[in-house]
């Protein structure tokens, strides 16, 4: 028996459906497959399924059983009964396969199943799923540390447990620009995007910061940026890496105060004087210098008062005068005391007759303010040396000056202001 | 000359591709790996394809799907000597027939067969 010859369109038809990769066979209403593409073989073969043309009802049971009670054995009414039905089976070699099955009833004789393997799509699924649960788990996990995905604008694109835990901030951080994070006002500014810039030359930046919480609080971060790379290299985005070492730099801070402040008074003490001229000094020898004048102060016969009032009474006087001087100047002029009784105060950019009228100043607020102390009060007075220089790259000078204007001061009677 | 008989590859191996058309059942000369050098008539009649458009192809992914798992071309791919018989589903015009296959392949031969009777 010789099958009718083809035409040429009707030939690459039959190739064309040969070559569909999606199982696909049409049976009666009795279970009878009589149309069945090439595919359809290779994939229930695979799958140790029989592969014959009348079991199309045990193929469909054996994938799916809960579809089968629902035809209940027959086709009734036209219609999509299952659309891509998650399918799983083991083939004979153990291995688990995962199919989706369609099935569309056309009438009551006839039935189209397509039946797609969908094992290796299923399988990434779940590894990326599996991914991001463990990225989940880290994130939740990380103590002392937040991680920050930022896109190439430098905006945060996802919120996450850890941004809350250490910064307080909710969902709301989304889309908001890092640099918000960032305290303007710091004393360590950060510029974030050469920073990033850096991190895409280099593959990594890293720098201390403080981040601002949400309840305005701050904490210093160690951050590192690195930069997310898409397929073709270039940067995406970037994550940061910050870990809280608040404490560390709060340690460190308290160190360098206790190095530098007298403890009785609160004041600087030499070694902070020195610190914080230092950068007046510099200014001035870039050719910035201003005119700085220095105020040399000491308590007139402070060894009586120690000996009348004990040392207590002496420390309590220091005090005091400790006190005055700091609401009488400027935060960023430098009031220290150098030991004993004796203070000095260094004035940025203040010419010598400003000096001179601040020194009068002091000099009548002690006078009048005597301290409250016990049941009584004590009252002392000031001698006061006042010298200025200009462009000045060391206060040596500065300082002996105004010292010989101090003993001045005293050699003519005690409780007065002289210049140089 | 019949399908199960001892026809065997040397005699396959001799014959040329219009003596393969000759042939009361299907045949198909493969190089190792798959690739179609001979269809013979009977083939090509039943499943209604021209040689033109299977010479040159892969048989087991590109030609004829049905026989890519591991019944057919998981065994030609991972036995390099095999004469064995199976029966099998061909879907010759998308109806499934039931047809035995005869897988032979042999170091000593240049070629793999695979022979199809109804």
């Amino acid at each position: 028996m010789i099958d009718q010859a083809i035409t040429s369109d009707e030939a690459s038809l039959l190739q064309f459906v040969y070559q569909i990769p999606v199982a696909v066979m049409r049976m009666s209403g009795a279970g009878v497959i009589d149309l069945m593409n090439p595919r359809a073989v290779a994939l229930l073969v695979g799958l140790g399924l029989p592969v014959q043309a009348d079991q199309g009802w045990t193929i469909l049971e054996a994938l799916d059983p809960t579809l089968c009670r629902l035809l209940g054995g027959h086709l009734l009414e036209p219609g999509l009964v299952a659309e891509q039905r998650p399918v799983e089976r083991r083939d004979p070699q153990g291995r688990l396969r995962h199919l989706a099955l369609t099935a569309i009833v056309v009438n009551t004789h006839s039935c189209m199943v397509t039946i797609e393997d969908v094992t290796s799509r299923v399988l990434q699924e779940r590894q990326l799923a599996r991914e991001r649960q463990s990225l989940a788990v880290v994130l939740e996990a990380l103590q002392g540390y937040f991680v920050l995905m930022l896109d190439l604008d430098l905006r945060i694109t996802q919120p996450n447990r850890s941004i809350e835990r250490l910064l307080g901030c909710g969902t709301a951080i989304g889309g908001r620009a890092c640099s918000d994070l960032l305290r303007g006002d710091s004393i360590e500014p950060v510029d974030l995007a050469a920073q990033a810039e850096l991190a895409v030359r280099r593959g990594w930046a890293s720098f201390e910061a403080e981040y601002r919480r949400a309840d305005g609080a701050t904490i210093w971060g160690d951050t590192i940026i690195t930069p997310i790379v898409d397929e073709a290299g270039g940067p995406s985005g970037f994550v940061i890496v910050a870990r809280d070492v608040s404490e560390r730099r709060r340690r460190e801070e308290a160190l360098v105060a206790e190095a530098i402040t007298d403890p009785l008074t609160g004041l600087l003490n030499r070694r902070g004087l020195a610190a914080r001229v230092a950068p007046w000094l510099e200014d001035a020898r870039a050719g910035k210098g201003l005119t700085i004048s220095a105020l040399a102060l000491d308590i007139d016969f402070f060894k009586r008062v120690n000996d009348r009032y004990g040392h207590d009474g002496g420390d309590a006087v220091l005090r005091h005068l400790g006190q005055l001087l700091t609401t009488q100047f400027r935060r960023g002029d430098i009031v220290a005391r150098l030991g004993g009784e004796e203070f000095v105060v260094l004035l940025r950019d203040a010419p010598n007759a400003t000096a001179l009228a601040l020194a009068e100043q002091i000099r009548q607020l002690l006078e009048h303010t005597p301290l409250s102390w016990k049941d009584g009060a004590i009252a002392v007075t000031t001698s006061i040396g006042v010298a200025s220089g200009t462009g000045l790259t060391a206060v040596e000078q500065l300082l002996h000056d105004a010292d010989l204007a101090l003993y001045r001061a005293k050699a003519e009677g005690r409780n007065r202001v002289v210049g140089t | 000359m019949d399908f199960a008989d001892t026809i065997g590859l040397p005699r396959l191996e001799a014959m040329s591709a219009q003596g393969l058309d000759g042939l009361a059942f299907g045949v198909v000369r493969m190089r190792v790996g798959g690739e179609v050098v001979a269809y013979n008539a009977w083939e090509s009649e039943k499943a209604g394809l021209s040689k033109e458009r299977v010479l040159g192809r892969n048989f087991f992914s590109d030609v004829a799907p049905c026989t890519n798992n591991y019944m057919v071309a998981e065994r030609f791919m991972g036995e390099p000597e095999i004469d064995a018989t199976l029966d099998y589903v061909f879907t010759l015009r998308m109806k499934p027939t039931a047809v035995k296959l005869r897988l032979l392949r042999s170091a000593s031969a240049g070629h793999m067969y695979l022979l199809v009777k109804r």
